[in-house]
């Protein structure tokens, strides 16, 4: 049977409204340039102030993942998830490591993209060229995430069946579902295409600032939904405990495998982390996202393009504050749907399941229909921000630092353009390509995509003790990063596909990959000295 | 004159070590505000950490000010 489409005319009136104003902003922000140069459109020129920068970095920070990922993680593993709230403050904390500093010689040098500050403080082209590429593959991998997101909200949200928990198998459904999969990648890839190269980083970061507030309101519209349907946060808990227990007194005395693993799922849910594995696994997190999520070159960008370091402060200390809303939002709508009987067979299904589940009045229709908007703007906002990023890191980075520094700055903004349409449109056709495989354990590429934390987190001590040691030289960095990328890939495909895994007691690769990184970084330093009369940190 | 940064990491330390759930006894099911009280001490220890990491940006930014407006 195709399940019927759950949106009236009313409420993809109210989506089109939205999706048209996404375009109305690229095409202000296109009326607001000012130069055609690359710090006007990547950087928007003299940069944005507070309000602007704010929701931009907190649109681009929260992605699609925020609100599928974080809920599904929730809904599996209960309260141990409460450590996204943690690494999700710990990224902001962490931009106090280099932020200051970076911001300053940012708006001295004129920098577009990381790189420049690698390029300036190291002057090293293969060290650029390795960031750059780390960075590249890093979000790419991300950008191309966001795609499948986007289409996968669109097929579940017109043909998830709730009775079942899942999308119906009959050769009818499954043609829709891949129709609403495609349709979804192909429309949306478009108009963020248009405003994108209307506006630059103007209209991105307009657009995120309206995605941003959709996004916030969403959030507290999502735990008021599930509130209101299923109960209190402090009722699941009581069910929560209840299970346990009850799980514990079925299982008393019974040692085999599926009573004690039983034991565990229940367990886990409810209580703190028991074992020394778990316990590190929290410590790891932090650093991971922390280190790795500060590294992001879209999230960099946004440290340049402040108009003063005021803003920056400013909106920095509002930002650390977001992660209390939001992740513990998504936890306790997981954690409260997961003491219900939704029987789902795919845990990143629970918002569209919960959403069919509260459309059967007319208000929880119309905040369903507000929700699904901020489901697409978590989604486009991260997807814009990325494509811009990758687009001047090619353009800057790769074709006028390496094949024609002669380039003006209207031919690069230009070719800028064509990179982004290029890289998007790939990508757009890889994510429908995809459609059929993207059960992780089975798509080598779809497992690469969680490994852009463990490589973008082996560019941090470029960033921070570049700018803390200016004895720092390039050669030790090259080499600790390529050490750490090579100890963090090894042991990720090991765990992955070995048939025997290296117990690495919770901590993630790219943590210890890091580990190794500092290393060998140490280690070359004083073999090879520490001095360089072209390493520079003011 | 400067002033020293040792305090401010040494609370960092002391809030993430409270924040992190490594030193409740195995099983602890106490509840506080209807969550469990393990989860109610993270998320406390969480808004201290959110405090310091605002107060640090707003009036101990480590970078002087300098008038890039004017540029």
């Amino acid at each position: 049977m195709i399940a019927t489409l759950p949106f009236g005319p009313g409420g993809l009136a109210f989506i089109t409204l939205y999706l048209l104003s996404l375009l109305a902003l690229g095409w202000w922000g296109r009326k607001a340039r000012q130069t055609d140069t690359l710090k006007d459109f990547y950087l928007a020129g003299p940069g944005v102030g507070f309000a602007v920068l704010l929701l931009t970095l907190y649109a681009t920070q929260w992605s699609g993942n925020t609100l599928f990922g974080y809920t599904g993680k929730a809904y599996r593993e209960g309260f141990s998830w409460l450590v996204s709230l943690h690494f999700m403050t710990g990224l902001v904390a962490c931009y106090l490591l280099f932020a200051p500093w970076l911001h300053k010689l940012a708006q001295r040098h004129g920098f577009i993209t990381p790189a420049d500050y690698l390029m300036h403080r190291f002057n090293s082209r293969p060290l650029c060229l390795l960031a750059v590429i780390v960075m590249i593959i890093g979000v790419a991998n991300y950008l191309l995430a966001q795609l499948i997101a986007m289409g996968t909200a669109v097929e579940v949200m017109l043909t998830f069946d709730i009775a079942a928990g899942t999308i119906p198998d009959d050769p009818a459904t499954r043609r829709l579902a891949y129709g609403a999969f495609a349709g979804g990648v192909i429309l949306l890839v478009v108009i963020m295409l248009i405003y994108e190269n209307l506006g630059g980083f103007r209209a991105v970061a307009w657009t995120d600032a309206i995605q941003g507030v959709i996004l916030i309101f969403g959030f507290l519209l999502m735990l008021g939904l599930v509130i209101n349907k299923y109960g209190s946060p402090a009722k699941a808990t009581t069910q929560l405990i209840q299970n346990a227990q009850q799980v514990e007194k079925e299982t008393a005395g019974d040692d085999s495998k599926m009573a004690v693993d039983k034991r565990k799922k229940a367990a886990k849910k409810i209580d703190p982390p028991s074992n020394t594995s778990s316990k590190l696994n929290w410590l790891s997190w932090i650093l991971i996202v922390g280190l790795g999520g500060a590294m992001y070159p879209q999230a960099i960008q946004r440290i340049y393009a402040a108009r003063n370091s005021r803003v920056l402060q400013r909106s920095l200390a509002v930002m650390v504050f977001l992660p209390l809303t939001a992740t513990i939002t998504a936890l306790f709508v997981g954690i409260i749907a997961s003491t219900q009987d939704l029987t789902l067979k795919n845990s990143e299904h629970l918002l569209p399941a919960v959403c069919r589940v509260v459309m059967d009045t007319p208000v929880g229709y119309w905040l369903v229909v507000v929700l699904t908007a901020a489901i697409l703007a978590a989604l486009m906002s991260t997807a814009d921000s990325v494509l811009l990023i990758i687009s001047a890191m090619v353009t800057k980075d790769i074709y006028a630092r390496h094949i024609n520094p002669a380039a003006t700055e209207s031919q690069l903004t230009r070719l800028g353009k064509w990179v982004s349409a290029a890289v998007v449109l790939l990508m757009a056709m890889v994510a429908i390509g995809f459609y059929d495989h993207r059960d992780p354990n089975e798509n080598i590429l779809i497992v690469l995509l969680k490994l852009k934390f463990e490589m973008l987190v082996q560019l941090a001590p470029a960033f921070i003790l570049g700018i803390h040691f200016n004895t720092l030289r390039s050669g030790p960095v090259i080499a600790g990063m390529a050490a750490g990328l090579a100890v963090a890939l090894g042991l990720f495909l090991q765990r992955k596909f070995g048939t025997n895994p290296i117990d690495i007691y919770g901590l993630h690769e790219g943590v210890i990959g890091l580990m190794a990184n500092l290393l060998v970084l140490t280690i070359a330093m004083r073999m090879g000295g520490t001095t360089s009369p072209l390493s520079r940190t003011k | 004159m400067k002033k020293p940064t040792w305090p401010l990491v040494l609370t960092y330390f002391i809030l993430l070590a409270i924040a992190i759930p490594w030193y409740w006894p195995e099983g602890y099911r106490e509840t506080t505000l209807g969550l469990p009280r393990w989860v109610v001490v993270s998320i406390g220890a969480s808004v201290f950490i959110s405090c310091l990491t605002a107060w640090i940006m707003l009036c101990r930014w480590p970078v002087d000010d300098e008038p890039e407006d004017d540029e």
